[in-house]
């Protein structure tokens, strides 16, 4: 007989063996605000410890900062000048002021892809709701430097130059909607890949079981896949990070 | 006897089999390695003066795909949502749903074109820096 199993609103979740169950929310205590179900889960416990670690990290690769460093604190400072270099080529030094932010958002989507290759552990940025999350204070923080800088001459962003003024209602509607488009490709991309490999990772797991002594064929794929995970997981984190310092880079300069 | 060691050796690829086995040779100091110094430390001085973005982004087809499907889909969903906004707020419905779609729709492709665009002008860029003249695809 099938397992089937059912959330609280009586949904039918991911089976015990489905390449799915990886995403599943899993809640871990009670605990309601108003009408809201705030509970902690185990995505949160992830993320919580994604932080811990990150801040544990920094703070103790540059403790003992010697002018020779040592192999803690050299990747401590490759990465701090990895970012840094990103923002300085994308944005120019106006973005440099803005180097924490993106430095906390860069380390912590990275380290979240990182973690979430690990067996047995939950990837965080697999949940578009995470990634958007992302992208909308990304989105709306950029939107507000935007105003902030250039007040109402920011809104000249949406209009293309060189159009006949008839073509022009039509053209700033869409290109108001390609600005709100922003967030939605940011998060989506960034999910997408998460989930796309991380499932595939497991329907070939699952193949290695079934196919019993041929399944070491699909067990040398995930080999590979994994390596490739690797690489995604990195060039995902930069892909975001890199993006929000070119968004970064439209509202300061306004092209 | 002794000879015929040495061409088989020869043979097998020690130049000179008598020498097999004497101490190698270190690697010769100076002249090689300063010159290969000299030649990093040129290409990260005209890198650090360049400062045009040295982007990497979506290098692999499968990554170009992606981008490009994201911006268009992205482009039909915000599209499509505030359409069914406004038709929700309105009691409009389906008329600006259908407007808005295919404003979305616009808005998608033109992101596509903008996207292949900024993706043609990466790759051009990276094809002027390594000007050894890598065979075209």
């Amino acid at each position: 007989m099938r397992a089937e199993r059912f959330d609280h609103k009586g949904f039918e979740v991911a089976g015990e063996h489905s390449p799915l169950e990886q995403f599943e929310i899993q809640r871990i205590g009670e605990l309601h605000l108003g009408n809201f179900d705030v509970s902690f889960n185990n995505s949160a416990v992830f993320m919580v410890g994604i932080v811990l670690f990150l801040t544990f990290f920094m703070i103790g690769g540059m403790r003992h900062a010697a002018m020779v460093p040592g192999r803690w604190q050299s990747i401590v400072e490759s990465s701090y000048e990895f970012v840094a270099k990103m923002i300085n080529d994308t944005a120019g030094s106006e973005g440099r002021k803005y180097f924490p932010f993106i430095f906390t958002l860069f380390m912590f989507i990275l380290c979240a892809n990182l973690v979430g290759i690990i067996p047995y552990t939950f990837t965080v940025t697999s949940h578009i709701i995470v990634t958007f999350a992302l992208a909308a204070i990304v989105f709306l923080g950029v939107t507000f430097i935007g105003f902030a800088k250039h007040g109402m001459h920011f809104l000249k962003f949406f209009v293309p130059s060189g159009v006949p003024i008839v073509m022009l209602p039509l053209l700033v509607v869409i290109e108001v909607i390609s600005y709100l488009t922003r967030p939605v490709s940011l998060s989506v991309r960034l999910f997408a890949n998460m989930m796309a490999g991380h499932t595939m990772l497991k329907v070939f797991g699952g193949f290695v079981v079934s196919l019993g002594i041929a399944g070491i064929l699909p067990l040398a794929f995930i080999v590979a896949l994994t390596g490739l995970e690797i690489v995604v997981a990195l060039l995902q984190a930069y892909v975001f990070a890199v993006l929000t310092c070119i968004y970064l880079n439209d509202a300061l300069h306004m092209h | 006897m002794h000879s015929i060691f040495r061409r088989g050796l020869g043979l097998i690829g020690f130049e000179d089999g008598a020498q097999m086995t004497s101490k190698r040779k270190p690697l010769s100091p100076g002249k090689p390695d300063e010159k290969s110094l000299d030649r990093r430390l040129a290409a990260a001085r005209k890198a650090a003066e360049d400062p045009r973005p040295r982007s990497m982004i979506e290098r692999s087809a499968f990554g170009i795909a992606a981008r490009l499907v994201a911006e268009l889909v992205s482009g039909l969903v915000v599209g499509g949502g505030i359409g069914w906004l406004i038709d929700r707020l309105f009691d409009t419905s389906p008329v600006f749903l259908v407007v808005f779609f295919i404003l979305g729709a616009t808005a998608g492709i033109m992101n596509v074109f903008r996207a292949a665009k900024q993706m043609n002008a990466a790759r051009a860029e990276a094809q002027e820096d390594n000007d050894e003249g890598s065979a075209r695809d």
